[in-house]
């Protein structure tokens, strides 16, 4: 048993016992973690507000690698949110970049870079206008997927390796556009020209400037289903991420 | 570890599926009922059958019950002009215990929660509408758990219930826990607790 100290982004609790916490934490170092918040929901309990959805922490774990369950000495708080609580929406919609972690990232040594990006998602999604969380959301995706080791292709087909500038034909499974001439073939689908741009630009674009996007002229729909398709085909067992049907049943309430 | 017993093993699979029971402790169990006497484990059972046969929801407020509508929504000393939204049953007792409160529960069964796929249609809200709408009711207190989640419903309903003529919508106060020292409260809890200040 080694006692360890990493920087943690808090993913999710389930209730264990009568006071105590299970919480997936993100962490620095190590990847995802599960621990044991003992007494956590107690009223006098050391963890307070820490081990909310989305706070970023730093936290001390007694951590035994045979165990799939570690324990949870200490958090402090190094960031937190409130106001992605502070509206029911922004909050679902919040909440997909911790799903997609908990879904996506592996592996035991951590990857310091989606850290940071998913805190910087969450920092910008957290003062963003109502209308820009969805492609804040696509452009967390798309960029974590390239931390991940798979990014779409969106800029040459995947075939012939001709620059795309009419949109193309989007297969999920490939990975990315193929040009007219070359034909997608099966399970691919057609994207528009605006559609592949403002993928590049989701891809590209450091998550702040998404927030000055004018959403209105955003072709979700496109995205949503190229980007819902992509992830589905490169994620085990995902059929969507539940925050996000959560979101869209909230989106009539938005702002 | 299997048992020479198949019964007793049954009794302990059936045991570790309850909440926060793990295999050792049901073990334990298991072998406590085996060695108890048989009036004991019978009485166990029978009122784990009656349980399930005889509780049910009020069809008025959602609190468990086994008369229609529960004793407190047939309290006529009760204040039906005032309702209480909790997460759970369990709410429902520990407001009970202070004695400070003479109105009336709703319970959401739940919270809204995102990442478990929780939206506003897996939570009692349209049976809350229903209730306020036809007018007579003066204040919805919101009483949902103090985390991310229940402060996301409270916001819910607040907006859901805002059009609702000669209704106010109140939220619990928020703060430092009685019996705690502030240097160990952390920014959040806090700051809620400031922005919450009453005067004295
Ligand atoms: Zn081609
Ligand atoms: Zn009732």
């Amino acid at each position: 048993m080694a006692i360890v100290q990493s920087e943690a982004l808090v993913l999710r609790s389930f209730r264990l016992g009568e006071t105590s916490l299970i919480v997936s934490l993100f962490t620095r170092e190590f990847g995802l973690l599960r621990c044991v918040a003992k007494g956590a929901r107690g009223s006098k309990s050391r963890f307070g507000a820490s081990l909310e959805p989305g706070v970023r922490v730093n936290a001390v774990v007694y951590r035994k690698l045979s165990r799939d369950l570690q324990l949870l000495s200490k958090t402090d708080i190094v960031e937190v949110l409130p106001a992605l609580w502070e509206d029911p929406y922004r909050f679902a919609v919040a909440t997909q970049v911790l799903e997609f972690l908990e879904r996506a990232a592996y592996g035991e040594s951590g990857d310091p870079e989606l850290l940071d990006l998913a805190c910087e998602t969450l920092r910008t999604m957290s003062r963003a206008p109502i209308a820009s969380l969805e492609l804040i959301v696509r452009g967390f995706e798309i960029q974590a997927c390239e931390r991940l080791g798979y990014a779409p292709e969106l800029t040459v087909c995947l075939e012939c390796r001709s620059p795309l500038h009419q949109g193309g034909l989007f297969h999920p499974i490939r990975g990315g556009l193929l040009c007219g001439t070359c034909g997608g073939g099966e399970g691919s689908f057609r994207l528009s020209e605006r559609a592949r741009r403002v993928m590049v630009g989701l891809s590209e674009e450091p998550i702040p400037t998404l927030a000055g996007w004018a959403a209105e002229r955003y072709p979700g729909i496109e995205v949503a289903k190229a980007v819902e398709r992509f992830l589905a085909a490169h994620l085990e067992r995902f059929d969507g991420l539940r925050a996000s049907r959560v979101a869209e049943s909230l989106g009539q309430y938005k702002g | 570890m299997q048992y020479s017993s198949a019964l007793l093993e049954t009794v302990i699979t059936e045991l570790t599926r309850l909440p926060g029971l793990g295999r050792k402790s049901a073990q334990r169990i298991a072998f406590h009922l085996l060695r108890s006497p048989e009036g004991d484990a019978k009485r166990l059972a029978q009122s784990i059958v009656d349980l399930k046969a005889k509780v049910e929801d009020c069809r008025i407020c959602g609190n468990v019950t086994e008369t229609q509508p529960c004793a407190i929504c047939a309290d006529s000393r009760r204040d039906n002009s005032v309702i209480c939204v909790v997460e759970q049953p369990m709410d429902v007792l520990a407001i009970e215990r202070t004695g400070e409160f003479r109105g009336s529960y709703h319970v959401l069964k739940g919270a809204l929660s995102p990442i478990d796929g929780i939206g506003p249609e897996q939570l009692k809200l349209s049976e809350l509408i229903d209730r306020v709408k036809p007018g007579g009711v003066v204040e919805v207190i919101v009483a949902t758990n103090p985390t991310a989640q229940g402060e996301a419903t409270a916001l819910y309903i607040a907006r859901l219930l805002q059009n609702v003529p000669g209704l106010r919508v109140t939220r619990i106060a928020r703060g430092v826990p009685m019996g705690s020292d502030l240097e160990f409260s952390d920014q959040v809890t806090l700051a809620r607790a400031l922005s919450g200040r009453k005067e004295i």
